[in-house]
C-alpha cells in the first residue's frame, strides 16, 4: 500500500472494502449500542423518572447521615446484609435523592433520617446495561463491547481514510440524488463532521471496555496473576479491619462535612462512604466532582473523628491517572449540565442514523450490482426499527407489569428479525415498526402519567417524558415524510423499495 | 447554580464564534476556486470559540464544548440548505446477472479468512503493544499502565484497519504475527528485572 497525502484510486478502494467488512461484522450489535447509548445520555433522568414521586432535596443536615446510619444499620442486621461498609448517594444536580446503601440494599432517606422506599431503577439498570455489556455476562459482555469499540475507532480510521475529496465535499448533501448518493452523502458528512465526537466515543469506550483485558493480560505476564497490584496503581489499598475489631460509636458526619467545607467549598459532594461503621478503625471516604475538570472526581479519606487522612489526588499530580480518570466522563456526556447532554443525544441520534446509511449504502450497491439480498435487507430493516421500539416496549411492560426488561427487549428483536426473513417487505416492515415504535413512545409517557400523574412534568420526568415524545415526533414525521414519497412514487417501485425506506 | 451575567455574554459571544468559523469555512469550501485566506480564518474563529469557551468554563469543558457546537452547528447548516427530495423516486439502475456460484463461495471464504485475520492477530498485537510498553518504558507506574492500555486499543485498531484493508492478506497477517512473536519473545526472555 502506498501511503500519501493523495490516495490512489486503488488505496481508496481498498479502505472502502476493508470499511464493508468492518461494518457489517458488527452491524446490529454496534446499532445496539449505539442506539442504548444515546438513550443513555440521560442515565440519571430515567432513574429519577422511574419513581419520579420520591423525595428531592439537595440540602441535608449532618444529623440526617447519623440518623440515618442507625437505622440503615439496624434494618441490614435485620435484613442479614454484609456490613463491611454503608454508603450515602449524596444529593447532587444529578441526583438529588438522599439514598443510603448497605450490602444489597438500597433505600431512599427522609428528611428526618428515617428510611423511605426500596431504590428500583431495573429499567434504567437494563437501558445502562444493554449498552455496555449487551446484557450478557459482565466478564464477556464488557470485553465485547469494548471489542466493538475497537472496531468502531478502526471504522472512523478506515472511513476518513476512504474518502479522498474529505474536503471538497465537506458540504455536499444531495439527499434529491439517487437512493444510493442521498445515503453515501448522509453516511460521509455525519462520519466526517461528527468524527471528533465519534472518535471520543469510541476510544474511550473501547478503552474502559477492555482495560480488564489489559490488566489481567499485564497482571499475568508482570505480577503472577495478581490483579489487584494493577487495581492498586490507580487506586489506594482496600481497607482490611479486623475481624473482631470493637464496636465505636458512628462517625462524626458533622466534623467531616465541616472539613469538607473547609478544604473544598467549591466541588459537589456526590457520595459518602464509611468503610466497617461502627467498628474500630472505621474510615471515611467522600466523593466529590471537581468544577471545570473531565476527571470523574476527587475522594478524600477522613478518620472518624473528621480529621483528614489524605486527598486521594485524582484531580491533580499524576497525568497518566487524571487521562485514566477523564474517560468515564467524556463517554458518558456528563459535564457541564444539561445542554451537553442533548448535544451528546442529537449526535448520537447522528451516530445511529451513521451505522443504519452505512448498511443502507451496501444493500443498494448490492442490488445495483445485480445481487440484491432481500431476505436481509428486510431483516435489516426490521432491526433498524425494531431494536427501538422493543427498548420503548421493555419501558411500558416494566412500568405496567414489573416484566424484565432484558427479556422483552431480546425477545421481541429476536422475533422480528426471524419472522421478516420469511415474511413482508422493506417498505411495510419499515412503516409498521415505525408506527409501532411512535406508539411504544407515546405509551411510555401515557403509562407513567397514569402512574405518577403531576410528577411525571417536573423536573427529571419531565425531561425523561420529552425525550420519549421528542423519538416519537421524529418518527411520524419521518414517516409522514416517508408516506408522502411512497405515494408519489407508488406506480414506481412500492414493493421493490430496498433498505431505502428507512 | 445561578450564574453571572457576564457568563452566559462570554458563551454567546463563543459560539458566535463558532458559527462564524464554520460559515467561513463553507464559503471557503463551496466555491469553486482555493480560497485558503477564508479557510484559515474558518479555522481561526473555530480556535478563538474554543479558547474563548475555556475563559469560563476551563480548558476541558471549552475545547469539548466549543467542538460540539461546530459538529451540530455544521448538521444544522447542512439541514437548511439541504434539497429536501419531493416527488416520484427515481428508478434505481440495476444490472443483471448473479456472480457465480463457485466465485461466490470463494468470495466468503475469502470474507470468513478476513474476518478472522481482522479480530485474532489486531488483538494479539495490540494486547502485545501495550505489554512491551509497560515492560520497556521508564516512566512511572500508572504511566505505563494507562499509557500502555492507550497504545494497546490504538494498534489494535490500526491493525484492525491494516487487516481489512490490505488486499494481499498474507501480508498483515505475517506483519503482525512476526511482531506479535519477536514481542512475545522480548517479554518472555528480555524482561528488565525493574519491569514489576
Amino acid at each position: 500500500m502506498k501511503f500519501s497525502f493523495k490516495p490512489t484510486p486503488g488505496f481508496v478502494r481498498d479502505m472502502t472494502d476493508g470499511h464493508s467488512v468492518l461494518g457489517l461484522a458488527v452491524s446490529t450489535l454496534l446499532y445496539i449500542v449505539c442506539i442504548s447509548g444515546t438513550l443513555a445520555v440521560f442515565y440519571n433522568e430515567f432513574e429519577r423518572w422511574e419513581q419520579a414521586s420520591e423525595l428531592e432535596n439537595l440540602n441535608v443536615e449532618a444529623s440526617v447521615y447519623q440518623t440515618a446510619t442507625e437505622n440503615a444499620i439496624a434494618l441490614a442486621t435485620e435484613e442479614k446484609e454484609e456490613l463491611k461498609s454503608i454508603s450515602f448517594t449524596i444529593p447532587n444536580q444529578d441526583m438529588p435523592r438522599l439514598v443510603v446503601e448497605v450490602g444489597e440494599m438500597e433505600r431512599y432517606v427522609s428528611e428526618d433520617g428515617s428510611l423511605l422506599g426500596k431504590v428500583e431503577h431495573e429499567w434504567t439498570h437494563f437501558l445502562a446495561y444493554l449498552h455496555f455489556a449487551l446484557n450478557l455476562p459482565v466478564s464477556l459482555g464488557v470485553v465485547l463491547v469494548g471489542l466493538i469499540g475497537v472496531v468502531m475507532s478502526a471504522l472512523i480510521v478506515s472511513g476518513l481514510l476512504a474518502h479522498p475529496k474529505i474536503i471538497k465535499d465537506a458540504f455536499s448533501f444531495r439527499l434529491s440524488g439517487s437512493k444510493r448518493l442521498q445515503q453515501v452523502d448522509l453516511h460521509n458528512r455525519l462520519g466526517v463532521w461528527a468524527s471528533p465526537f465519534h472518535l471520543a466515543i469510541a476510544i474511550t469506550g473501547a478503552f474502559i471496555g477492555l482495560s480488564q483485558v489489559a490488566a489481567f493480560a499485564i497482571a499475568g505476564v508482570f505480577f503472577e496473576g495478581d490483579s489487584e497490584k494493577v487495581e492498586h496503581m490507580l487506586y489506594r489499598d482496600h481497607l482490611v479491619m479486623e475481624e473482631n475489631a470493637p464496636e465505636v460509636a458512628y462517625p462524626d458526619y458533622a466534623a467531616i462535612l465541616a472539613t469538607m467545607d473547609r478544604i473544598a467549598p467549591e466541588e459537589e459532594r456526590t457520595r459518602i462512604e464509611v468503610a466497617f461503621p461502627g467498628r474500630e478503625g472505621q474510615v471515611v471516604e467522600v466523593w466529590t466532582r471537581v468544577p471545570e475538570r473531565l476527571v470523574w472526581g476527587e475522594r478524600y479519606h477522613f478518620n472518624s473523628d473528621g480529621s483528614l487522612i489524605e486527598k486521594e489526588g485524582w484531580s491533580e499530580g499524576d497525568t497518566a491517572k487524571q487521562v485514566y480518570l477523564s474517560t468515564f466522563r467524556l463517554h458518558f456526556g456528563h459535564f457541564s449540565g444539561f445542554p451537553v447532554k442533548i448535544a451528546y443525544f442529537l449526535l448520537g441520534v447522528g451516530m445511529c442514523l451513521l451505522v443504519v446509511s452505512g448498511i443502507n449504502i451496501w444493500l443498494v450497491r448490492k442490488r445495483q450490482r445485480g445481487n440484491p439480498v432481500v431476505r436481509l435487507e428486510r431483516v435489516w430493516t426490521a432491526q433498524v426499527w425494531g431494536i427501538p421500539f422493543a427498548i420503548a416496549l421493555s419501558a411500558v411492560t416494566y412500568l405496567l407489569f414489573k416484566l424484565n426488561a432484558a427479556q422483552v427487549f431480546w425477545s421481541v428483536t429476536l422475533l422480528l428479525s426471524v419472522v421478516a426473513a420469511f415474511t413482508g417487505t422493506v417498505a411495510k416492515w419499515s412503516m409498521y415498526l415505525r408506527v409501532a415504535t411512535i406508539v411504544a413512545c407515546v405509551g411510555a409517557v401515557a403509562v407513567h402519567v397514569a402512574q405518577f400523574g403531576e410528577d411525571s412534568f417536573v423536573r427529571a420526568s419531565l425531561v425523561a417524558n420529552s425525550v420519549w415524545l421528542v423519538i416519537a415526533v421524529g418518527i411520524a414525521v419521518s414517516c409522514f415524510y416517508s408516506w408522502v414519497r411512497q405515494k408519489s412514487s407508488e406506480p414506481v417501485s412500492l414493493n421493490t423499495s430496498p433498505a431505502g425506506s428507512n | 447554580m445561578v450564574m453571572p451575567m457576564s457568563f452566559y455574554m462570554i458563551a454567546g459571544v463563543s459560539s458566535v464564534f463558532a458559527l462564524i468559523g464554520i460559515s467561513l469555512l463553507y464559503s471557503a469550501w463551496s466555491c469553486g476556486g482555493a480560497q485558503p485566506l477564508r479557510a484559515w480564518s474558518g479555522w481561526g474563529f473555530i480556535v478563538l470559540s474554543a479558547l474563548s469557551w475555556s475563559s469560563i468554563v476551563g480548558v476541558e469543558f471549552g475545547v469539548s464544548i466549543a467542538t460540539l457546537i461546530v459538529m451540530l452547528g455544521v448538521f444544522a447548516l447542512l439541514a437548511l440548505k439541504v434539497d429536501w427530495p419531493s416527488g416520484p423516486r427515481p428508478v434505481e439502475k440495476q444490472r443483471s446477472g448473479a456472480a457465480e456460484s463457485q466465485a461466490l463461495r470463494l468470495l466468503w471464504l475469502r470474507g470468513f479468512l478476513r474476518f478472522m485475520a481482522a479480530f485474532l492477530l489486531p488483538t494479539v498485537s495490540g494486547l502485545t503493544a501495550g505489554l512491551l510498553f509497560f515492560g520497556f518504558t521508564d516512566f512511572s507506574d500508572t504511566t505505563r499502565l494507562v499509557g500502555g492500555a492507550f497504545l494497546s486499543v490504538t494498534v489494535w485498531t490500526l491493525a484492525m484497519v491494516w487487516c481489512c484493508a490490505d488486499k494481499k492478506l498474507l501480508r498483515p497477517s505475517t506483519g503482525l504475527l512476526a511482531f506479535s512473536a519477536v514481542s512475545g519473545l522480548l517479554l518472555a526472555f528480555a524482561l528488565p528485572a525493574s519491569a514489576a
